[in-house]
């Protein structure tokens, strides 16, 4: 921990709105083709070719749906570009959001929506030229404030090949320090396919953590018709298993997934329970993991970090996850943000956490993963892997 | 003398030619049988409408294990599964027959429990069955019988009746009907209407007869979708071919998942209407609860305008439901944010999950584990279930374990 830390609290998951002039930037052959903000039903939207049209978040106006309660959802209507905060896709003005809310870095996120669509195209050059802009922006963005916005690459999952080469771009000449993956990005259906071990094996070369964000998948993400009940373990967090199962952490040990808008409390009963099966059925085929002598959860303990925001039942039971592995996210600007209330609520939900702990949620672990300045040295090897484990064999 | 244990959750398998001998004769060659499988010589449910017979299996058999996860008992059988299948004369007599039960529950220091039927099985046949008329009267025949296995010994034995999902009207008048056979609770495998995915307000005349009778209402794990067709295999990228078919036929599967249920039933104020309904979610576990009503409590928070019931989440849950676990050491440290009172033990006896017969050291061992007072242990090994079943808590010498055996 440095002494000189300018940091107290660190989003480790917030997003930009991306602003229409970024797509400004293609070649003149694929501007056409881009996503183009239109005017529809009287507000903003993003019209990707083939796709339903992609309106602006409500709380793309305020930063949180916290604020607009008071009016009811009723009163949403449609939000026009010009309603959006500019905080959301100006760099200025975004410091000053910041010290607002009492928050002094932020992992940045794109737009899950607009995303999901781009990732369904089937135009190959149009798809790899989105996310080099994108990456190109959001890579500038973070320049006007070095110490502050931290973006996170977008990869292309066209082919492994192209994954490696976004990548090592991102994280060399443009200087990002994480990526986001939305896909496997050799096609394949499920993780842990052997088609997909070069593009990990530059991760591990590279040293970034990947984040896997709600709407993870080859396909567009898709809710049950019956809804999503409250408290229940993000659909992302399902691509870790057959990763595990097929060796992808053994083969590159220095693997870090971070799994972003997902929470962590429903984390420590999956992982009792997938051990629990593992313990009894470990003698079946399909339950068969590269490594035999370990539980599937000491690799996910491992390999994996958690945003969370309001949840408390992760951060009383960090022990049990790995208290390196937890890390507070504002959300902004989304539904559950609490901007410009941020700093009230992270206090608010490690309130019961002793101070040196309390500071590892708020910043520190996030600071060290991303090895933020002032925190170069990132973690040893034995705090990533201590934890208290459930099930007792 | 007091009860030691109280298992909230304990399973028959139904005896082979309890339908071939007791439905009504016109119905007797259409109702589930037991047939020998081609391959494994192993015994499968079959039934008129059904397409793939139900073997029996992990729900089905049972090993003595040494300790839990024992090695080379599970090795044992789960290659019996495998190789030979599970014919009937391999399972615990006490699957069906109450006298040799008793001595089962006594060797695992368990003075009662509260049983339901074998699940899937040969239930997957009755549930698809496209005739109502024959699929009812299956479940009353089974109803006879789990009130006659209860009536051998009353003082140890609370057993669900089990409830139709042909309908509203039959859901309500087997409720009585159980309630008449002297049971005291009952199974629902669907929403009463007979919806397996969505709860709808006629469903409240079921709740209200539920009060009326003091029954309270258990939902084993989830509503087994009439499953019988879907297989449950799992491919080599870790898909169940189960979720692949139930996709194709249009099946919402999660829809019968029990935090969906419940997020369902408190949402549509079942509970603000029936504040006396008691709902039991069994074999659900208990470590996801916490998170659970966090989320729920602070979604309904946030957009209160659009909750207009008078209590939060959290407060319908701990004021009517309880939870049953088998083995669970991330709910048993959260005892406290989910309620000590709304948390029952049940080792779901006889199925391959159990750890007969030190079902009662493990659940001693997790609690202690988890730092649990004695008093605790008493209110989730035992006490929450007599309170909840209306048991006395001193019971006859006769029924204590020291004394029978």
């Amino acid at each position: 921990m440095s002494d000189s830390t300018p940091y107290n609290l660190i989003s480790s998951e917030a997003h930009v709105i991306e602003p229409p002039r970024v797509f400004a930037e293609l070649p003149a052959s694929l501007r056409e083709r881009a996503p183009k903000l239109e005017s529809v039903d009287g507000g903003s939207a993003w019209v990707v070719e083939g796709f339903e049209p992609i309106p602006l978040a409500a709380s793309t106006t305020t930063g949180s749906g916290w604020h607009r309660a008071a009016d009811g959802f009723a009163s949403d209507g449609c939000i026009s570009w010009d309603q959006v905060l500019p905080a959301l896709y100006d760099a200025s003005e975004r410091q000053r959001a910041l010290w607002t809310d009492s928050v002094d870095a932020e992992i940045l996120y794109p737009t899950p929506e607009l995303w999901d669509a781009i990732r369904m195209l089937e135009d190959v050059d149009l798809k790899l030229g989105l996310i080099r802009t994108y990456n190109d922006w959001i890579s500038d963005f973070s320049r006007q404030a070095p110490e502050r916005f931290f973006g996170l690459a977008k990869l292309p999952t066209t082919s492994v090949a192209d994954a490696q080469a976004e990548l090592e771009r991102c994280v060399g000449d443009l200087g990002l320090r994480g990526a986001i993956l939305d896909a496997w990005p050799s096609g394949a259906p499920a993780g842990g396919n052997e088609a997909d071990d070069p593009f990990w094996g530059t991760v591990n070369e590279v040293q970034v953590p990947i984040s896997f964000h709600f709407g993870f998948g080859p396909k567009a993400s898709t809710a049950p018709p019956s809804g999503i009940a409250p408290g229940m373990k993000p659909p992302m967090a399902d691509t870790l298993l057959p990763m595990v199962a097929a060796g992808v952490f053994d083969r590159y040990p220095d693997l870090k997934i971070v799994l972003a808008h997902g929470d962590a409390g429903w984390a420590m009963h999956w992982m009792e329970f997938f051990d629990i099966n593992y313990a009894r059925m470990k003698h079946l085929p399909e339950f068969a993991m590269a490594n035999p002598d370990t539980v599937p959860s000491e690799y996910l303990r491992k390999h994996t970090w958690f945003t969370f925001h309001q949840d408390r039942p992760a951060v009383k039971n960090r022990h049990r996850l790995g208290g390196v592995h937890l890390m507070w996210a504002s959300h902004f600007p989304y539904e559950d943000s609490n901007y410009p209330d941020s700093r009230q609520q992270a206090m608010r939900v490690t309130d019961e956490t002793p101070t040196d702990e309390r500071f590892a949620l708020l910043a520190g672990n996030v600071a060290r993963l991303y090895r933020l300045p002032g925190f170069e040295k990132g973690f040893a090897e034995d705090e990533i892997t201590a934890f208290d484990q459930l099930v007792h064999l | 003398m007091q009860y030691k244990a109280i298992s909230a959750d304990g399973h028959v398998n139904e005896p082979p030619n309890l339908w071939v001998e007791n439905l009504p004769e016109k119905m007797r060659d259409r109702g589930p049988r037991i047939i020998e499988t081609p391959k494994t010589k192993g015994h499968a449910w079959i039934m008129e409408g059904q397409q793939r017979p139900s073997v029996m299996g992990f729900s089905s058999m049972y090993f003595r294990s040494s300790k839990r996860f024992d090695r080379a008992s599970l090795v044992e059988g789960f290659k019996q599964i495998k190789d030979r299948g599970v014919r009937y004369e391999d399972l615990f007599p006490g699957s069906y027959d109450p006298k040799a039960r008793v001595e089962e529950i006594i060797e695992d220091q368990t003075d009662a429990e509260v049983i339901f039927n074998g699940v899937g099985t040969v239930w997957n046949g009755i549930k698809l069955c496209p005739d109502k008329e024959l699929s009812l009267a299956c479940f009353k025949v089974y109803n006879d019988w789990i009130a006659s296995f209860q009536a051998y010994a009353p003082e140890r034995f609370i057993c669900n009746g089990t409830l139709p999902t042909t309908g509203l009207t039959d859901a309500i008048d087997e409720l009585r009907r159980c309630k008449a056979l002297g049971l005291k609770t009952a199974q629902l495998e669907s929403y009463p209407s007979g919806n397996f995915t969505d709860p709808t307000p006629e469903d409240d005349r079921f709740w209200a007869e539920a009060i009326e009778l003091g029954m309270p209402i258990n939902i084993h794990t989830q509503f087994f979708f009439p499953a019988g067709d879907l297989g449950s295999k799992v491919d080599a990228e870790g898909v169940s071919d189960k979720a692949i078919r139930a996709k194709k036929l249009g099946i919402d599967v999660q829809a019968g998942s029990f935090p969906v249920i419940l997020w369902r039933m408190i949402q549509s104020g079942v509970f603000e209407r029936f504040p006396d309904l008691a709902l039991v979610g069994t074999e659900v576990q208990t470590g996801w609860i916490p998170y659970y009503l966090e989320r729920f409590d602070d979604s309904v928070l946030r957009n209160r305008l659009e909750w207009q019931l008078p209590l939060l989440p959290s407060e319908y849950f701990r004021r009517n439901v309880s939870v049953v676990y088998i083995v669970d050491e991330m709910g048993a440290a959260n005892r406290y944010d989910i309620g000590v009172a709304n948390i029952m033990w049940g080792p779901d006896f006889p199925h391959s999950s159990s750890a007969w017969p030190v079902d009662y050291e493990l659940g001693r061992e997790v609690l202690e584990r988890a730092g649990c007072s004695e008093s605790e242990m008493e209110r989730i090994m035992w006490k929450n279930c007599a309170d909840l079943y209306k048991l006395p808590y001193d019971v006859p010498a006769t029924t204590a374990v020291g004394a029978a055996a």
